[in-house]
């Protein structure tokens, strides 16, 4: 079956957001209406992984922050992860009272889209849900930066969406983040510096009960250095170096009023990030890859008078 | 005004970029949705013998219907339905420990019962608070299973279950009654393969 575009989802698509971070969270619900506990945590770990390299991702493209210059930038930034062999199968077990209990190499979420059917007792079966067969994950969200007050930068990450009965679900996302000029203290500096943190917090889909399918939470802390080469138009290398912390709730109600909480493993890594921007007066543009836990990379661009 | 104006090409391009974007990020992917849905009955024994024959008929068609409903699916859309597994056991106990062995059994529409279930020297105990499964027998699961596919052929078949009870111990008495509550839940899957936009941009 083919299911329509309602025009919420086309506009969803086209305004913003991070839609790309939900991937039909009704059917990944019907999908885990077949798993508890160990096979939901495998099915759903590469999503987890990819949301945390995402999150933790595009918070910056320079650190240049002027001491007393008001600078204002409205930017959209693509983050995005490769998803390998290794995430697109688990080892799961048969569910459900299913008899004999068999252990098979199951799709995860990003997984071949078939199913995997196994026989059992007497002519019964027990499937595992196919994936959604994804090669890469994408958030693509708003920010707002302010800076140029006493060194001092600020960076807001907003989006909240009801896509209502689309496949995309309510997407939810809150991040802020503060960061501070440090060369501005350095005597001659043959380069920007900056330290800083981000937070956020981001939900995906609802539940049978209307409450959040996916809540995440994400927080990094780190410095940056960059340097800017030319004159009124201006390249700029960057580099970044920071603790990224990300943790995941799955809730979902399985069958009969019982609902399953998952806790993912909080994981906590170190993320080095290089890339370069390009500042054209108003518009800013900018490319960074990422290695961390997952490696990932970023695309940006940025509105308002950042470059100067 | 005239700021306003120079920003006004970027802003549209702006747009433009974004728009072509977020259309680029989805992609059509065939995935082979898992629905699952269980139904169950519930048997409370208070006796002073052994023996116990109670029936339940079950929300068979309810629950597959709202199994569809849920994911808002068509029963002519679904590919195949299957009896996944059978568990049991007590969900409450009043009293001491007993050993108890039965039959759990399906009949459709009254055509005869057939046994889905053996079990032997089971704990009460041991059984509380667990869902326990068992190997299931053949004439059992195929009555499950012919139920479902008439299911999806547009039928809505009656499905009762009969818990049949056989040896315990110790001996129930009027003086020791056996008090206990006993469930048994069906787990029931269904498959359909679906076309659906998801993001997958690179």
């Amino acid at each position: 079956m083919q299911r329509a575009a309602t025009p919420r989802r086309l506009l969803a698509g086209c305004i913003l957001v991070m839609l790309a971070a939900a991937p039909a969270a009704a059917q990944i619900e019907d999908q885990l209406s077949a798993y508890t506990g160990d096979n939901a945590t495998g099915y759903l770990q590469p999503l987890a992984d990819a949301l945390g390299a995402s999150l933790n991702d595009g918070a910056f493209a320079s650190a240049h922050i002027p001491r007393s210059a008001f600078r204002l930038g409205l930017e959209v930034r693509l983050m995005g992860v490769y998803f390998g062999d290794d995430d697109r199968s688990f080892s799961a077990t048969t569910e459900g009272g299913f008899s004999p209990v068999t252990e098979v190499d199951a799709p995860t979420i990003a997984g071949d889209g078939d199913a995997v059917v196994v026989d059992g007792d007497g002519g019964t079966q027990f499937a595992f849900p196919g994936g959604f067969d994804l090669n890469s994950f994408a958030l693509v969200v708003p920010q707002l930066r302010v800076g140029g007050i006493m060194g001092s930068e600020a960076l807001l990450r907003w989006a909240s969406f009801e896509a209502g009965d689309s496949e995309l679900g309510k997407i939810d996302l809150l991040g802020f983040g503060l960061r501070h000029s440090i060369s501005q203290y350095m005597p001659a500096p043959k380069f920007d510096l900056a330290a800083g943190f981000l937070w956020q917090r981001f939900n995906i889909g609802e539940n049978t009960n209307g409450d959040d399918l996916i809540s995440t939470s994400a927080f990094s802390i780190g410095a940056q250095a960059s340097k800017r080469f030319g004159g009124a138009i201006t390249a700029e290398p960057f580099v970044g170096l920071s603790v990224d912390t990300f943790s995941m709730e799955v809730q979902y109600e399985p069958d009969e009023g019982e609902l399953i909480d998952l806790e993912f493993e909080k994981s906590t890594n170190m993320h080095l990030t290089l890339g370069l921007g390009l500042n054209l007066k108003v518009l800013n543009l900018s490319a960074a890859y990422s290695i961390a836990g997952n490696n990932s990379f970023n695309l940006g661009m940025s509105l308002g008078n950042l470059g100067f | 005004m005239k700021a306003i104006l120079r920003l006004l090409p970027v802003l549209l391009l702006t747009a433009l970029l974004v728009t072509g974007l977020s259309s680029c990020l989805m992609k059509e992917k065939v995935v082979e949705l898992v629905l699952t849905g269980t139904t169950s009955a519930e048997y409370s024994y208070n006796d002073i013998t052994e023996e116990y024959d109670e029936n339940v008929v079950l929300d068979f068609t309810e629950e597959l219907n709202q199994v569809l409903e849920d994911a808002d699916i068509s029963r002519d859309e679904i590919e195949s339905a299957f009896l996944v597994g059978v568990e049991y056991g007590a969900i409450s106990l009043t009293g001491h420990d007993w050993t108890v062995s039965g039959h759990i059994q399906i009949e459709r529409d009254g055509t005869g019962f057939q046994d889905l279930v053996i079990y032997t020297d089971q704990s009460i105990e041991a059984a509380l608070g667990k869902r326990l499964s068992a190997p299931l027998e053949t004439a059992g699961v195929t009555v499950i299973n012919d139920a479902m596919n008439d299911f999806l052929a547009g039928d809505s078949p009656v499905l009762t279950l009969k818990l049949l009870g056989g040896n315990v111990t110790p001996d129930p008495s009027a003086g020791d009654p056996i008090v206990f509550t006993w469930k048994a839940w069906l787990t029931l899957q269904l498959t359909v393969e679906q076309t659906l936009e998801v993001p997958d941009p690179f």
